[in-house]
């Protein structure tokens, strides 16, 4: 090992270093929010219930989220990337907690079926919090944003490849999914038909 | 209208994957915007706060 990889921590021979382990990490973050939205999509198709407004602003969070953890696995850490997967989890927290707050006092009624005992728009809630708390754990390793010694493992470049591609259909599942039900007008309030 | 907000993260995606970060990111910044819009346009007006 090297002074410098000493230094930083990396082991040069195999390419894992804390760049490489960051940037499978904030893969993993992307691929947990990419399946949160299939998983309202099984909601959609498989439950048959068509997304509310919010719920659909929900998902642009998620994806938001994704694509900023996905920049980081694409192109390595950056504080660019964090900062835009920060953005776009405040955003879906506060797109989240607006849904949980109209349901909030009892008697006033629900979106959806709930699952694992908690609505949709909670569970979104409580990921869009986790996320920011694990970004914020990931930001205390100073060494990911290093000049990588060598191109990275096959594993990251792999990762990269399953994020974009996962991100790149759900992006553009959504725009054919909600154009077909909202059109190019506003999205009704309380949709009951969707395709 | 929500449409176009995943066709713009959309194109946010195919922007990174063909190598150009920094329009990417524009696009993405510009996308969250659009979405805070959105996310006021269709709240109620009958919004009150007790601080």
């Amino acid at each position: 090992m090297t002074d410098q990889a000493a230094t930083h921590g990396t082991t040069a021979s195999s390419g894992w270093d804390t760049r490489a382990v960051v940037q499978v990490f904030n893969g993993l973050g992307a691929l947990t929010v990419f399946g949160v939205v299939f998983g309202a999509y099984g909601f959609q198709f498989i439950l048959l219930e068509p997304p509310c407004p919010l719920c659909l602003l929900i998902r642009l969070g998620m994806i938001g989220v994704g694509f900023g953890l996905a920049l980081n696995v694409l192109f390595g850490p950056r504080p660019l990337h964090y900062g835009l997967a920060l953005l776009a989890a405040m955003f879906g927290a506060l797109a989240s907690l607006r849904q949980v707050m109209m349901h909030i006092v009892p008697g006033t009624g629900s979106y959806g079926d709930p699952a694992f005992g908690m609505h949709l728009y909670t569970w979104a809630f409580i990921v869009f919090v986790t996320i920011t708390l694990a970004i914020a754990v990931v930001l205390f390793f100073r060494d990911q944003f290093d000049e990588p010694v060598g191109p990275p493992p096959a594993a990251v470049r792999w990762m990269a490849i399953i994020v974009m591609a996962c991100g790149i259909f759900l992006a553009g599942a959504n725009v054919i999914t909600t154009l077909l039900e909202c059109g190019v007008g506003a999205c009704p309030d309380d949709p009951t038909t969707f395709l | 209208m929500m449409a176009a907000l995943f066709l713009a993260w959309f194109a946010a995606f195919l922007l990174a994957w063909t190598g150009r970060r920094i329009a990417s990111v524009i696009v993405a910044l510009v996308s969250l915007l659009l979405c805070m819009a959105m996310l006021r346009y269709h709240m109620t007006d009958e919004i009150r706060l007790s601080l």
